[in-house]
């Protein structure tokens, strides 16, 4: 974590969800890909280990956010894609104390009035966990290319 | 209308640590049968256990739960280090007391917020109740990112950390982290003070119940890490004599144990502890109490809500005295000898009492393992609460007035299978 919450926000907050063990780590790993690209130049990186409404201390509404997570929507895997805010927090279920994923937390800054102005929920395709994972050095180049693309549209 | 013949089948309690479904069958005002069946797969932690070594056994068992895994790694390392013949240092016990501070800290104020208040303010879920009453669902994650600051002084992470071992910790916590931690539970004492009042104020329905309250009795502190093994009903045990009194066994409708004591049900979790141990609370916290006018011990399953918030209140308090008093110089382990032998611990999980054994071999490593979880052992008693519940209710009222009853009933227990019970759905048959 390049970044202590609760500092001064940078121009950007660009925050990698998952976990470094169980094969959820695309989130972390590609906080790792922005801080070898130069990134902490210009975003603050953090890489969460699943932090459930936790994350909402990281969401203000003025901040400006980029969230990272694994997402499995049947595509190849390392596919980048930006997720519609409005299309994720519907799939939100009412939450509980096990599973208060991506989708409950935002529902819950939405309705606490704390949803950043501009946030950008982009999601990498997983694989299976037993796939050649050679398709990580491809992506590793493309993803810099996708972040420079959003925080370039501000 | 009351005397009309009712099948209500909750078919999927769905996914969480479990899963579940509620089924239930009444007949002239009268349940018939109700079986709370958990049909989640086996998950051979025990077996998963057998030839590891001590470190192994605290990272895996840390597994078996993301909400609590400090109360199974406390619980497992009381019980190897008692197979080891070794004993912590009376500071490296107040260590791991502060730290099961935190976990009881985040799982209360996540219960009681998310879970419980939708409930008892009228909303679907915490998310509809945001809206309406954000100041609360703010305090509550407040309170719960305070707790998991106090298991990432230790652990390193607040889910499944990695910072105990036998014997201690692998590092005592740095000062500078400390400081800051006890400047926020200052802070979030009022918040916590404040709960106690707060959750007594709550319209929560009247159900009286006959129930045994089991849980841990310390000599002078309101039992977390250690204690003996007590009930209302005279039980007074050692705990590694716990499997002379109390029984797992099997069931046909669910994969998860079912325990008894000497052959009944029995309550563990915060209200039991309460009913037990209220004269162990600390003064500001036993004044905040009395100021409620509640009598204990308590009947009335639905006071386990503020029975949370009086352990909040509790643990925000014990926390900050175990932080002032930490000392660096004392260390934050003792070496780690193994030996051939058997150990059993128990420690108060945010849920209730969870029991562990182990027999382990010359090298340290794991022979044969049993571990019995609280809400295995609530299971009988959530069984029994919701038959009384539901009748006292009125088998009269229509499906979705009894489910909700149903889910509301459940959930008051905070079971691992709890956050399934918020979509609940049900199917009447009459017949």
């Amino acid at each position: 974590m390049s970044g202590e919450e609760g500092s001064t926000p940078a121009s950007w907050r660009i925050i990698g969800i998952g976990s470094p063990v169980a094969g959820d780590d695309l989130g972390w790993l590609a906080i790792d890909w922005l801080r070898n690209a130069g990134f902490e130049r210009r975003a603050e990186l953090f890489a969460l280990d699943r932090p459930g409404p936790a994350l909402l201390d990281y969401l203000q509404p003025d901040a400006r956010v980029v969230l990272i997570d694994a997402m499995d929507a049947g595509l190849a895997p390392g596919t980048i894609r930006e997720l519609p805010l409005t299309d994720l927090i519907v799939t939100a279920r009412p939450p509980s104390s096990h599973e208060f994923a991506l989708a409950e937390t935002l529902a819950l800054a939405q309705a606490l009035g704390t949803l950043p102005q501009r946030l950008y929920v982009i999601g990498i395709q997983k694989d299976c966990g037993f796939a050649d994972r050679g398709w990580r050095a491809e992506a590793m180049v493309a993803f810099p290319r996708s972040i420079s693309r959003i925080l370039g549209d501000v | 209308m009351e005397n009309r013949d009712i099948r209500i089948e909750v078919p999927v309690l769905a996914r969480v640590e479990g899963e579940g479904a509620l089924e239930l069958t009444a007949s002239d005002g009268r349940i018939e049968t109700l079986r709370l069946r958990i049909f989640e797969p086996p998950r051979y932690f025990e077996k998963f256990l057998e030839g590891r070594g001590p470190q192994e056994v605290l990272d895996i068992v840390a597994r078996i739960c993301g909400i609590c895994p400090v109360a199974y790694q406390m619980t497992a390392v009381q019980a190897l280090e008692q197979a080891f013949g070794m004993q912590a240092s009376p500071y490296v016990t107040q260590l791991r007391r502060l730290m099961y501070c935190g976990e009881w800290l985040q799982s209360h104020a996540l219960h009681i917020h998310l879970l419980a208040l939708p409930d008892f303010l009228g909303f679907e879920n915490a998310i509809a109740m945001a809206g309406k009453h954000p100041d609360a669902v703010r305090r509550g994650l407040r309170l719960q990112r305070l707790g998991n600051e106090l298991i990432r002084l230790f652990g390193g992470r607040s889910v499944h950390p990695v910072g105990m071992r036998v014997g201690g910790f692998h590092r005592a916590p740095y000062p500078d982290r400390a400081a800051a931690v006890l400047k926020e539970l200052r802070s979030a004492l009022a918040d916590a003070e404040a709960m106690v009042a707060f959750t007594a104020s709550l319209d929560l329905p009247d159900d009286e119940q006959d129930f045994v309250s089991v849980a841990l009795r310390h000599e002078n502190e309101y039992a977390m890490y250690s204690g003996r093994i007590v009930s209302d009903r005279g039980l007074d045990l050692r705990v590694e004599d716990y499997l002379e009194r109390f029984q797992e066994s099997h069931v046909a409708h669910s994969t998860a144990l079912y325990a008894h004591l000497d052959g009944q049900p029995y309550l563990v979790g915060p209200l039991a502890r309460l009913n037990l141990n209220h004269d162990r609370l600390s003064p500001p916290v036993k004044a905040a109490l009395e100021a409620t006018g509640l009598h204990l011990p308590s009947r009335n399953m639905f006071h386990s809500v503020i029975a949370r918030a009086v352990e909040i209140h509790e643990v925000v308090l014990e926390a900050i005295r175990l932080i002032e008093d930490l000392n660096n110089d004392e260390p934050a382990a003792v070496p780690l000898t193994v030996k051939a032998g058997v150990g059993c611990g128990a420690t108060e999980a945010p849920r209730g009492l969870l029991w562990h054994r182990y027999e382990v071999d010359a090298a340290g490593k794991v022979i044969s393992a049993q571990i019995v979880p609280p809400t295995a052992q609530n299971q009988a008693r959530i069984e029994d609460d919701l038959k009384c519940s539901l009748e006292a209710f009125g088998l009269h009222n229509d499906d979705d007035a009894l489910r909700l009853r149903g889910e509301t009933v459940i959930r008051n227990y905070d079971p691992c299978i709890s956050c399934a019970t918020h979509f609940l759905k049900v199917r009447v048959e009459r017949r």
